[in-house]
């Protein structure tokens, strides 16, 4: 799962990224409203975490902009705590509003809600035959048994688990499992499709030659 | 004990007022009305008593001494004189009031010097002539008169020293005036009964504004401050008076949004270092790390503790002057402490390699607090660091008119958009772009310190820019003349 966070205060956005990361995301930054509309527009993100207050543009007209082309869930990390003003952010179409100074693991636990929401999955153990997929304690396991795995590894059978019962092409993992940090090359997603089936058994995902991948449910 | 009740003192004053007018017009009315009757039934008197007088100068003189003369037979004076004599009357036109009773009707009795009755009407009364008249009158048409109970007479010197009396009885006339006076007086108190009424629904009326006014001004609360009276139906008098009440509201509503507006900044500026620490720690703590990440936890929470302090110090700074300016009062060379605060700052402009220049008059006083001044220069000319290019110049100058001492800072940064400049000394404004605090590192309360302060030492602040060209920033304070004592004073100008 790939996620932007637009945060001005410098500090405060390098600690999100790195909790973000230590919790298996990739995070692409910004820290003010013109890259943040780009990058928003331009990448796809699972969801943005977004501050209101930024330099430029802020955070209300990016989320309108936004929304004219994209329907990336966005959750508000912002100081305005009104009443006012959290009616007027989920009325411009953010999924959640969170006021500073936050929990962190609550920050996460409605980051993972948004993206479940999203991908309109209600239960957070999603279960797949014999395989179950703890997304909040980010464990696989198969018939009781843990599957361990890289925090790579996971997300991307997270990814699939959300993505089940529908093709999902290469690029669209490469997209969703690295940030703009990465720069490694786009058949490392076969490399950690192979990894996945040799943990979890070779009929969890199906190659479409030429496609992509299939998860059925 | 005074009367507290508005509406009660206007109806006593104008139950007071009416019953005047009402009973001070019906006194008149029956003072004219019994005054024009008496004088009617004078001139009627009058005249009957002249109509006797001249009946018996038709008698000649001698004829009538007989006449009167004690034992004077009636059928032997002439027939003539006799007859006058015999029919001597009051004509009837002088009883054209129409008679109730024959008592109404003018008497008259003619008597002799020593008051024996002559001759009578035949309505005769019996009542005592008047007798010789004092003070006897030569005149026979001078007519004396007397009022004697329910009658009214009128008398005259006649012929050969005889008084001619004529009377007629008024108690018809008096009870017709008591009649007059139980209306008037009736008459009056349902006047007054009805205008009392009348005037408490009046003033009723009047003073209903004021009710309404106070009604709509006990909702007015601190939470409910955006309420107005409305004044669209209102007179004119208890407008204004609405008006002025709603200034005072409009005025009470805008200190409470500044107030609240700067609460609600002055917490929306702690929330962003309080997030920074509370996520670094609970980062910090979610599993073990490394000793140097502890030690950027340490630092990332070092830093935020910093901007905390530093934004509370300002506040602080502010609430005191807001509360209670008291400044030290002294007389200050505003070069001298200009000089003091860029010899503070250069390690601040030194890294930048920016050079500081001066242009100082002299013996340019001020009376006012050293540190709160000096703070306003310290302010200025960090900003000036802070948004100056590496390797810019900032010049500073101080010179004077007769009445005012000026200080003025330019620097070659960015400069400052139009837009922004009216706002630049809000509290808490900052310049959108310029929102980026690990640079600029300012906590947005800056400039209304300076602000403040100078307010206090009735200066002014002014900024005049050009967006790219840098920016002028330049106070003015009243001068004073140089005093040999340096020393604090306790006077206070200000007040």
């Amino acid at each position: 799962m790939r996620i932007l966070v637009v945060e001005d205060d410098a500090d405060l956005l390098a600690g999100l990224s790195q909790a973000l990361r230590e919790s298996g995301y990739a995070v692409d930054q910004a820290d003010e409203g013109n890259s943040a509309l780009a990058l928003a527009k331009a990448g796809s993100y699972d969801a943005i975490i977004l501050d209101i207050m930024l330099p430029h543009l802020n955070g209300r007209e990016i989320l309108t902009q936004l929304r004219h082309t994209r329907s990336t869930p966005v959750l508000f990390l912002t100081a305005c705590d009104t009443i006012d003003d959290r009616v007027e952010g989920l009325d411009l179409g953010a999924d959640d509003y969170l006021v500073k100074p936050f929990d962190l693991a609550e920050l996460l636990a409605r980051v993972r809600a948004m993206i479940r929401r999203h991908h309109d999955v209600r239960d957070p153990v999603i279960r797949m035959g014999d395989l179950a997929i703890d997304t909040n304690a980010r464990l696989v396991s198969k018939d009781g048994v843990p599957i361990e795995l890289t925090a790579r590894e996971y997300a991307l059978v997270e990814l699939l688990a959300m993505k089940r019962g529908g093709l999902v092409t290469r690029t669209f993992i490469y997209d969703h499992l690295f940030d703009d940090n990465h720069d490694s090359m786009s058949n490392l997603v076969d490399v950690y499709i192979s990894r996945i089936r040799s943990k979890l058994g070779k009929d969890f995902v199906k190659t479409r030659r030429g496609e992509g991948y299939f998860v059925g449910n | 004990m005074a009367i507290r009740s508005l509406r009660l003192r206007i109806q006593i004053w104008h139950a007071a007022i009416l019953s005047l007018v009402v009973f001070g017009f019906a006194g008149l009315t029956y003072w004219q009305q019994s005054s024009w009757k008496m004088r009617e039934t004078d001139r009627e008197l009058a005249a009957a008593v002249e109509v006797l007088t001249s009946q018996l100068a038709t008698i000649p003189k001698d004829e009538f001494a007989a006449l009167i003369s004690p034992g004077a037979v009636a059928d032997t004076n002439s027939s003539r004189a006799n007859a006058t004599w015999q029919n001597l009357s009051v004509p009837d036109t002088f009883a054209y009031r129409r008679v109730r009773n024959r008592f109404e009707m003018p008497y008259f009795v003619i008597s002799d010097s020593t008051g024996k009755s002559l001759k009578t009407s035949t309505q005769r009364f019996e009542r005592t002539p008047p007798g010789t008249i004092y003070p006897p009158r030569q005149s026979s048409t001078y007519v004396l008169l007397r009022r004697m109970g329910e009658w009214r007479e009128a008398y005259a010197q006649g012929p050969a020293g005889t008084t001619i009396l004529a009377g007629r009885f008024i108690g018809t006339d008096y009870r017709d005036l008591h009649e007059l006076a139980w209306t008037l007086t009736a008459v009056g108190v349902l006047l007054l009964f009805v205008g009392l009424i009348g005037g408490w629904i009046v003033s009723g009326r009047a003073v209903a504004p004021i009710n309404q006014i106070a009604s709509v001004a006990e909702t007015i609360s601190a939470s409910e401050l955006s309420d107005r009276i409305n004044t669209d139906s209102m007179d004119r008098e208890f407008a204004g008076l609405a008006d002025t009440l709603n200034h005072a509201f409009d005025r009470l509503e805008s200190a409470f949004q500044r107030q609240s507006q700067f609460t609600s900044d002055a917490s929306h500026e702690l929330r962003t270092p309080l997030s920074v620490m509370s996520m670094h720690q609970q980062l910090a703590l979610s599993k073990p790390r490394s000793e140097d990440e502890y030690r950027e936890t340490l630092a990332v929470c070092q830093r935020a503790t910093q901007r905390m302090t530093d934004l509370v110090e300002s506040l602080l700074v502010l609430a005191r002057l807001d509360a209670n300016p008291s400044p030290r009062w002294s007389t200050v060379e505003l070069g001298e402490l200009a000089t003091n605060s860029i010899e503070d700052l250069l390690p601040l402009a030194e890294p930048k390699q920016i050079a500081v220049e001066t242009q100082f008059e002299d013996s340019v006083f001020v009376r006012g607090d050293k540190i709160q001044l000096a703070q306003v220069i310290t302010n200025l000319l960090q900003n000036a660091i802070t948004h100056s290019p590496v390797g810019s110049t900032i010049e500073v100058f101080v010179n004077a008119t007769e009445t005012r001492a000026k200080l003025r800072l330019v620097d070659n940064g960015p400069g400052i958009a139009a837009e922004h400049l009216e706002k630049i000394f809000d509290r808490f404004y900052r310049i959108e772009a310029d929102r980026n605090r690990r640079e600029s590192g300012g906590s947005g309360l800056g400039l209304s310190i300076c602000r403040s302060i100078l307010e206090l030492h009735r200066g002014q602040i002014s900024v005049s820019s050009q967006h790219g060209k840098g920016c002028q920033f330049e106070i003015s304070l009243p001068r004073v003349p140089a005093s040999p004592d340096n020393s604090a004073q306790n006077l206070n100008p200000v007040d």
